[in-house]
């Protein structure tokens, strides 16, 4: 585990904003087509073997298929083929035995819970694909790597390892609490032993990962689906989904009543792809806007979910990228560019502050979002700076920001016009039209 | 064949000198971090040559990107070598 915090020095940092939406300490659970189905049962290896069945013989030419055949892509957010990967691995030179998996069960963003909900309910799910994985590839060791601020994780975690029968080299490494630690390359540099944040990457990890060794590390729930293949295959997705997109996702569901005097509730839901929203949402959301796939993901409004499917090639389609699939549906009257504001303000204060375009771009960024909310009518310095930071740095954070705040000024232009003209419509009524600071929520006298 | 630009972006600090060898191909954000095209057009390749080397911080990388080789000519560097999609450009490098 590495010893470094890795953030600019007290002195000349100020204290870095709050997330918006706080790490879950209460997850509710809902039973699943597939990779949830049965989880009463219990998160134990006998009962798990009892529903799942043995891991079938590890031939790597077959889970290829399988993952092809099931259009296996990353779960983590990047939705990067898995079979891909796998195959880059299986084809690498060097000693077999030297070959690295990686579970990642980081979970760095703090709307997404799926990952933690995989743990408590399904850990041998995803260790099972780790393990038919590294049997197919002749690896020894598997990593699994846990967040050190979701402390559930990890206990799950540890325990369903020691139950473990295989004859494998297990290593648990525990995550920096914060947003990038899960990136790929960070997660390389934590089991190296270095500070857990994202360096450049030259070659993909699968062919140049952990200390140069040829390394398929994925998200967990991309492994519990490479679990549901190496056991029962992918007949228990029992044609679920649609053609293109086959099988299932969890969605991890934030509720959010905050604003209106009520509290903050995560469900994760496991839904078929091509599912209607409307079907996944509960009814009595209707009419509230949500942000789709996390902090770095994008703006929906009631009217677009009403008519999309959780499918992310249509989402992607209305420019809504879905992530790891974290929902956040908004309170009723909150302002959307005050929520982007405090979110923007979060992510700045998160960057790994290595890479110049994002740790100048992404506080000016969100200094710019603070002045519009206020009513200081800057758009086009809004989507200059998000031009400007993007593709920019070591990994996709200056990215994924810019992507929010693009999503902002395209979802809601009349808003922002009536902000510049400092009015606020969302809270209409409760500040008496008047625009306020986001960060300070003082009223702002114009 | 074309040449790609990229920068290793923890290494750099913004010192600008990119900027001063390759005048045309390099300009500076609000910060002084420098901001290119990916693709290196074939006139300016001498200059960014320069920047490649003088970089302070040993940063910047000119990568020799054989996808945008004519097909043809791809078919047969893969049949004739192992190569992977991509070649560095032989300046000097630092190791991590």
């Amino acid at each position: 585990m590495s010893q470094f915090l890795g953030a600019g020095s007290p002195a000349t940092q100020s204290q870095p904003a709050p997330s918006p939406v706080p790490i879950p300490t209460e997850i509710a659970i809902e039973p699943g087509p597939v990779l949830l189905a049965g989880i009463s049962d219990g998160a134990g290896l006998a009962a798990h073997r009892q529903r799942w069945g043995p891991l079938r013989s590890a031939d790597p030419r077959a889970l290829i298929h399988a993952a092809e055949s099931l259009g296996l892509r990353g779960r983590g957010g990047a939705g990067f083929p898995f079979a891909v990967k796998f195959k880059a691995v299986a084809e690498a030179p060097g000693r077999r035995s030297l070959r690295q998996v990686v579970v990642n069960f980081s979970e760095g963003e703090p709307v997404s819970a799926k990952d933690t909900a995989l743990a408590l309910t399904r850990p041998h799910l995803a260790l099972d694909g780790a393990v038919a994985a590294a049997v197919a590839l002749h690896a020894r060791t598997v990593h699994v790597v846990v967040p050190s601020e979701r402390s559930a994780t990890e206990h799950a975690i540890r325990r369903a390892v020691a139950e473990r029968p295989e004859h494998l080299d297990w290593q648990i490494h525990l995550a920096e609490p914060r947003f990038v630690a899960g990136q790929a390359r960070a997660v390389i540099e934590l089991m190296e032993g270095r500070a857990n944040l994202p360096v450049t990457s030259w070659q993909p990890e699968a062919i140049s990962g952990y200390r140069g060794r040829p390394t398929l590390l994925s998200n967990a729930e991309t492994w519990a689906h490479l679990g549901v293949l190496a056991t029962r295959g992918p007949a228990a997705y029992g044609g679920r989904g649609s053609t293109d997109e086959p099988g299932t996702t969890l969605l991890t569901l934030v509720d959010d009543r905050r604003a209106t005097g009520g509290q903050l509730s995560t469900h994760v839901v496991e839904v078929e792809f091509g599912a209607r929203w409307r079907d996944v949402l509960d009814a009595s959301w209707s009419g509230r806007n949500a942000v789709i796939g996390g902090f770095h993901g994008a703006w929906a409004t009631w009217e677009t979910l009403a008519s999309a499917r959780v499918s992310p090639a249509s989402m992607r389609s209305l420019g809504i990228g879905m992530g790891a699939g974290a929902v956040w549906m908004q309170p009723e009257r909150a302002c959307p560019i005050q929520v982007t504001a405090q979110t923007v303000a979060y992510l700045a204060g998160q960057s790994a502050r290595r890479c110049g375009p994002c740790f100048n771009g992404l506080p000016a960024l969100a200094e710019t979002l603070r002045r519009v909310a206020a009513g200081s009518g800057e758009r086009e310095e809004l989507q200059r700076l998000a031009a400007l930071v993007t593709g920019r740095g070591a990994c996709a954070h200056p990215d994924g920001t810019a992507r929010l705040v693009r999503s902002l000024v395209a979802t809601f232009p009349a808003e922002l016009s009536e902000h510049a003209l400092g009015r606020c419509p969302a809270t209409a009524g409760a500040t008496g039209q008047t625009v306020t600071d986001p960060m300070t929520h003082t009223m702002v006298l114009r | 064949m074309s040449w790609r630009l990229r920068v290793d972006w923890p290494l750099c600090e913004g010192r600008g000198l990119c900027h001063e060898l390759a005048p045309d191909s390099i300009t500076l954000d609000d910060w002084g971090y420098p901001i290119f095209t990916t693709n290196v057009p074939h006139d300016q390749l001498g200059d960014v040559r320069e920047a490649v080397r003088g970089c302070p911080q040993l940063a910047l990388r000119l990568i020799k990107d054989s996808k945008a080789i004519d097909s043809k000519a791809r078919d047969s560097k893969a049949r004739n070598s192992k190569a992977r999609d991509s070649k560095e450009e032989p300046a000097r490098r630092k190791s991590r």
